[in-house]
């Protein structure tokens, strides 16, 4: 992980609320399911940097799928080219891969990380939820289809895909892992469904991302006993079977 | 330029030193920041045990700062000394043991246990922990309960003890002045303000407890007002925090009487910022003609 002065290469819009950003810097390499955090403002307002899953890796660049939820998404969706953006890359624990026929299961701005693991497996079958159909990006990155045996689309409205939530739509199939990514509700509803192995990467809020604070930590089970632990650090990936989805 | 600064028993490289809570242990941050390179590092609080802390919900950002109810999880005394302590030891820097306690005993405990450690420099003592049996409340309320933690403490170490304020209280002074009466080397603050964050759709709060602990700059001007008035009126050495994320902020923390400062808040939007800020405020210093910290230290002029 480096702390970086990264550059925005590009910053295209790919719907209402989503956009792709293109971060330029001198960045180690990145696993898929690992992040990074964007810093929104060089000014102290917004304070706290942004987590977003890496999108896909390039030589000398990151890129970031973002969906604008509030003002520190707002401030990012606004960079230009050629400004300059603060950059901590790349964070956290990524997927593990395996081998066999794969599950690949993203929701909405979730389906980031996904588009990366993407590009290092083949064979897979895609579950891709959305809202809309403006917020389903297969066009935006060819090879989400191109590797895929089988690509799902889900919308809510029905104006893409079949009709309803991803998690009334979950493929049947043997499967040797399920990579899911999306919003809490939807990933622990999959797990409800869901009965193979999986590996799930959590959205948490974050503070520092990149392990000093302790503000991201989840409650997990892990060789017999519940800790908590940073995700930031020991995630944002966890496998299924140690994800307790009811924290409070 | 001579940045070396005495302060609460120690003599520090510079007066910047990394907070606890903020750093980690110290580990997390060495691969961004040379940790050799800070006057000193304070690890995350301590406790004689391993504490899993508040579940989430944990923190909330608010206009120029964030709002934590971390919960003061943590490895626990043992594990720090045997998995966190040899890893530091390569560091030039001083190490200040952020210890904790439920109960006043448990304040002991740590101090009694880590003070065998060469590498441990100094003691802070976190007087600012919720405390079981009083309903969570916290001995910095209170100049006569401070008095019993940092007394103890005292009995047990020659180490240098530094006790580590809460601004939460009517009683501020008297609370350093306990403190200093007691044996302490210096006294740091402020910790956070208690505050809270509610969402409306839910109308509950937007964290897992009622109240967390407000810091960043949106507090530094509480905090100057909070060094001020102790450094001018306890003569007891002032460690300032609060806010700090600029050089001219730790020279103004200097000014209103503090001998170094603490980076909190500012680490975690920038991992180097405690190298920055010194880098900052000697560059000021020098082309405002000073020497030294020293020259500055408790030099404000008022109105």
């Amino acid at each position: 992980m480096r702390f970086i002065q990264g550059e925005v290469l590009e910053n295209r819009p790919l719907s209402r609320d989503f956009f792709l950003l293109k971060v330029g810097g001198k960045f180690p390499e990145a696993v898929p399911g690992q992040f990074a955090m964007l810093f929104p403002s060089p000014s102290l307002e917004p304070f706290l940097g942004r987590p977003f899953g890496i999108a896909m890796q390039e030589e000398d660049s990151l890129l970031f799928l973002i969906k604008v939820v509030g003002r520190g998404t707002f401030l990012l969706s606004r960079k230009k080219e050629g400004e300059s953006l603060a950059v901590i890359a790349p964070l956290g624990k990524g997927f593990s891969y395996h081998m066999g026929r794969t599950l690949l299961v993203g929701g909405g701005s979730g389906v980031a990380p996904l588009i990366f693991l993407a590009s290092r497996l083949s064979g897979y079958t895609l579950l891709y939820g959305a809202r809309t159909k403006e917020e389903v990006f297969l066009e935006a990155f060819p090879h989400l289809k191109g590797r895929a045996e089988e690509v799902v689309v889900v919308t809510e409205d029905g104006s893409a895909g079949r009709r309803g939530l991803l998690t009334q739509h979950i493929p049947a199939g043997d499967f040797s892992m399920a990579y899911v990514s999306g919003p809490w509700a939807m990933m622990r509803e999959f797990s409800r469904l869901y009965k193979g192995e999986a590996q799930f990467s959590l959205e948490t809020r974050m503070a520092c991302g990149f392990g000093v604070c302790y503000g991201c930590a989840v409650r997990i089970k892990r060789g017999g006993e519940e800790k908590m632990v940073r995700a930031c650090v020991e995630g944002p990936v966890f496998k299924g079977e140690e994800i307790i989805w009811i924290q409070g | 330029m001579d940045t070396r600064v005495k302060v609460g028993g120690l003599e520090l490289k510079n007066p910047v030193i990394l907070a606890s809570g903020t750093a980690g242990y110290g580990v997390e941050l060495s691969p961004f920041l040379d940790l050799s390179r800070v006057g000193g590092l304070v690890v995350k609080g301590l406790y004689p045990y391993e504490r899993m802390g508040n579940p989430p919900p944990r923190v909330w950002e608010t206009p120029c700062g964030l709002l934590n109810t971390i919960g003061l999880q943590g490895v626990g005394m043992k594990r720090f000394a045997q998995e966190y302590l040899p890893r530091l030891e390569s560091y030039d820097t001083s190490i200040i043991v952020n210890a904790c306690g439920e109960e006043d005993e448990e304040y002991l405990q740590v101090v009694d246990y880590l003070q065998e450690f060469d590498r441990v420099d100094a003691f802070e003592l976190n007087l600012s922990c919720p405390n079981v049996r009083e309903g969570g409340r916290c001995p910095a309320m209170w100049p006569d309960w401070s008095y019993r933690i940092v007394r103890g403490a005292r009995s047990i170490t020659k180490k240098p003890i530094w006790a580590k304020l809460t601004p939460n209280t009517s009683a501020l002074v008297e609370v350093a002045s306990a403190c200093k009466e007691a044996g302490a080397d210096a006294v740091s603050l402020v910790n956070t303000y208690l505050a809270m964050a509610v969402d409306f759709r839910t109308r509950k709060s937007r964290l897992s407890t009622l109240f967390a602990g407000l810091s960043g700059p949106a507090i530094k001007p509480l905090a100057l007002r909070a060094v001020y008035t102790v450094a001018s009126s306890v003569d007891v050495d002032v460690v300032g925090i609060g806010g700090i994320t600029t050089g001219e902020d730790l020279l103004e923390f200097m000014l209103v009487g503090a001998k170094a400062v603490q980076i909190g808040s500012a680490t975690l939007r920038e991992p180097t910022a405690a190298l920055r800020i010194l880098e900052e405020a000697v560059s000021l210093l020098r082309q405002e003609g000073y020497n030294n910290f020293s020259e500055i230290i408790g030099r404000f002029e008022g109105v």
